[in-house]
């Protein structure tokens, strides 16, 4: 969706939109932490709990990229296996810090941007958006 | 993670079978340099140099730990020693032996330097017990690197070694702690668990026997009705004298009865903390008029003067409770009117306190009655003590009306007391706290057991509380989802109560049973989920409240999974404003089931 789009279904102001995607990073960053953390203890149930935290979050402000990583991450944690769990935590970790940079949360301060960049997805992964949308 | 970080790239080696010791990695990703043929002797000044720089302790050591050079040597003696020394003796462990089945055959070191040779790795590291004979003392660290070039013929391997005993220590320490941490925690929340159930199935006692009685009430209710009205019909027919007096008596003990249960239920709601006290504008003017007139009839025909005064500082419009105010007043009144047999009852109402938007008023009802005894002044607000047997056999009464005016005063915040004299009269104050608010009153009508704001009717036509706004409960364990949700409803007017799991979701459910008009449940939520919430609530018998689903997941299976298991209705997410706000709208007019 545009930002306009997004805005409008959740009741929002842009600004206010925005100060909703710094409280999601907020808890992602944490949720990616524990769920490194859970990867690293070979807890999958708390890996699967930290990415369906992030999924609900991301799918509500319908960060697609986000949802579909997250989605990923807890339907394979919840199988048992930890193949490719690894490289799409990067993954997920890469994407929050381009929604970071893309509000302008960075360290050296704050500015404010009107628009989200898209970014366009592989074959595969435009695919998957398009089958899943809405959940 | 730093470790971690550095080893990303390299193999892990291969456990030392049973020996103890723990691998920390290796690199295979090329074969050991050949040595081929190069000798290290004229080199040895610059590796002596580099050697010699590193912090930890060093040595150039051949495939049988002969020492070529130590830079501790280097350090602490003049020269090389003239005979051969092993680098056992520097790791403090006495060499027991050379063959393949020697004890040193199975040092960790000494297989460590085998194995890379043979394999080819560039550097190898690991850690052990040390030394590997006898019994270990410390912890070591090593790391060992063959290097490109001979000795004599036998190729030369750099060790580094390192005493790690006390971060083992500590190692073990922090690990001991985190697992008594974690016991700790698993305590907590096991007790934490127990608590939640205790607390739960407590709330859930006193729901049971608030509903029993309920149901008492209505059973009870039901034939003494039927007693009631056959009595209106006898009386109202032919009948003797005699048969007159005894059907007034019928009459009369049943309408002693049901007023009993009403004080009981009243009673038994107001301590088990159910009864919600209603807040809208009224007239304390009117009120107090037409609580006189009810109370008029009950003077009989005794010579009693019975009056009423609002001082003018009390506001015009007063917002609280007129029913629970109304029935306060009724009881003192009847109660004056009981124990008076001429002269004056007097009812007066006066402003206490006002700030902004709040006003205490008190209420006054003194009578030139029998009179209380100073030491009983206490005890008649206690339930079910009356003056004494005789009085409660002529006036009767069920003993219950003193104390639920002094709950209801609680409710209000409040309180009820009485000053009196035998043989002079009593009277009886009953302070309360009510809103100020400008406007019109609403109509007041009779509201002696309200239960807060009703429901929308079952016609559909809206109630007030739409327009009010509904209480909402919020049952989300998302962070983010949780506020949006709050944020939409409460900008559309609504009251939300935010429950963050199951446990909060059930508690305020039971607490909040009277004043809740919604429940929007998440389905997924960790530990105990949407369904076995509602599951839950329902068994609680708290059946009226409509409950919506929130969940992701919207096959066909998943709505009659959220139906079979208690719930109304369901919405889909992600939450969106318009559809979160018409399923509420929806129910909000439905009235519960």
């Amino acid at each position: 969706m545009e930002l306009e789009e997004i805005c409008e279904a959740l009741g929002l102001e842009k600004e206010e939109f925005v100060e909703f995607a710094r409280l999601f990073l907020d808890v992602a960053f944490k949720d990616l932490a524990s769920m490194e953390d859970a990867l690293a203890k070979g807890d999958m149930r708390s890996l699967a709990e930290g990415a369906h935290s992030i999924k609900g979050a991301a799918s509500t402000l319908d960060m697609e990229e986000i949802f579909i990583l997250a989605r990923s991450l807890e339907l394979k944690a919840k199988r048992g296996g930890d193949e490719g769990i690894y490289e799409e935590l990067q993954a997920l970790r890469e994407e929050l810090i381009r929604l970071q940079n893309a509000i302008g949360e960075d360290d050296c301060g704050k500015r404010l941007r009107s628009e989200l960049p898209k970014r366009e997805l592989s074959g595969e992964k435009r695919d998957e958006k398009r089958s899943c949308r809405g959940q | 993670m730093r470790e971690g970080k550095k080893l990303e790239h390299l193999e892990i080696a291969r456990p030392f079978g049973d020996e103890p010791g723990e691998a920390l990695g290796s690199d295979t990703s090329s074969r050991a340099p050949d040595s081929g043929g190069r000798d290290i002797e004229p080199h040895m000044e610059l590796v002596k140099a580099l050697l010699g720089s590193i912090d930890l302790e060093t040595a150039l050591v051949d495939p049988t730990l002969g020492v070529i050079w130590a830079n501790s040597l280097h350090a602490s003696r003049k020269g090389e020693r003239s005979s051969a020394l092993y680098l056992c003796e520097l790791l403090e462990c006495t060499p027991k032996g050379s063959g393949k089945d020697s004890p040193c055959s199975l040092c960790p070191l000494s297989r460590a330097i085998r194995e890379a040779l043979e394999e080819g790795t560039r550097l190898k590291r690991f850690e052990a017990p040390w030394p590997p004979v006898g019994v270990p003392y410390k912890e070591m660290r090593f790391s060992i690197r063959p290097i490109p070039y001979e000795k004599n013929g036998k190729a030369l391997i750099t060790v580094s070694w390192q005493d790690i005993t006390r971060e083992k220590i500590s190692e073990l320490r922090l690990q001991e702690a985190n697992r008594e941490l974690e016991d700790a925690n698993k305590q907590l929340a096991s007790a934490l668990e127990k608590a939640n159930l205790l607390a739960f199935q407590a709330q859930a006692a006193n729901i049971a026997k608030s509903a029993f009685l309920a149901r008492m009430s209505h059973e009870i209710r039901t034939p003494l009705n039927a007693v009631i009205g056959y009595c209106e019909l006898l009386m109202e027919g032919k009948v003797g004298e005699e048969e007159r007096t005894h059907l007034k008596a019928i009459y009369t003990s049943a309408q002693a009865l049901l007023s009993l249960i009403d004080d009981i239920l009243d009673f038994s709601r107001i301590e088990a903390g159910e009864m919600r006290l209603d807040s809208v504008p009224f007239d304390p003017r009117a009120l107090v008029k037409e609580t006189c007139e009810m109370v008029r009839p009950r003077i009989h025909d005794k010579p009693i003067r019975l009056s009423f005064k609002v001082d003018h500082k009390v506001p015009k419009i007063l917002v609280g409770d007129p029913g629970r105010t109304r029935q306060v007043l009724l009881n003192l009144l009847s109660n004056a009117c009981k124990f008076t047999n001429q002269g004056h009852i007097k009812l007066r109402v006066m402003l206490k306190s006002a700030e902004e938007e709040r006003a205490r008023v008190i209420f006054r009802v003194s009578d030139s009655g029998i009179g209380i005894p100073p030491k009983r002044l206490e005890e008649i607000f206690e339930p079910f003590r009356q003056l004494d047997d005789s009085l409660r056999r002529a006036h009767g009464g069920t003993g219950l009306g003193l104390a639920i005016c002094r709950q209801l005063a609680h409710l209000m915040d409040g309180k009820v007391w009485a000053k009196s004299k035998v043989g002079k009269g009593s009277t009886f104050f009953f302070e309360a706290r009510y809103g100020i608010r400008s406007g019109e009153p609403e109509a007041f009508h009779d509201a002696s057991h309200a239960h807060g704001p009703s429901r929308a009717t079952a016609d559909g036509v809206p109630s007030k509380d739409v327009e009010r706004g509904l209480e909402i409960l919020l049952v989300e364990d998302n962070h983010l989802n949780g506020r949006l949700a709050s944020l939409m409803l409460e900008r559309a007017g609504h009251r939300v109560i935010w429950a963050q799991d199951g446990w909060e979701a059930l508690r305020v459910a039971t607490e909040r049973r009277e004043q809740l008009d919604l429940i929007l449940m998440d389905v997924e939520m960790p530990g105990m989920d949407g369904l076995e919430v509602t599951r839950r609530i329902r068994a609680l018998g708290l059946n009226g409240i409509p409950i919506v689903a929130m969940t992701a997941h919207a096959m066909k299976e998943d709505r009659e999974r959220c139906l079979s298991a208690g719930m109304n209705d369901y919405l889909s997410k992600p939450i969106r404003k318009d559809l979160l706000l018409e399923k509420v709208d929806r129910w909000s007019r439905k009235g519960g089931m």
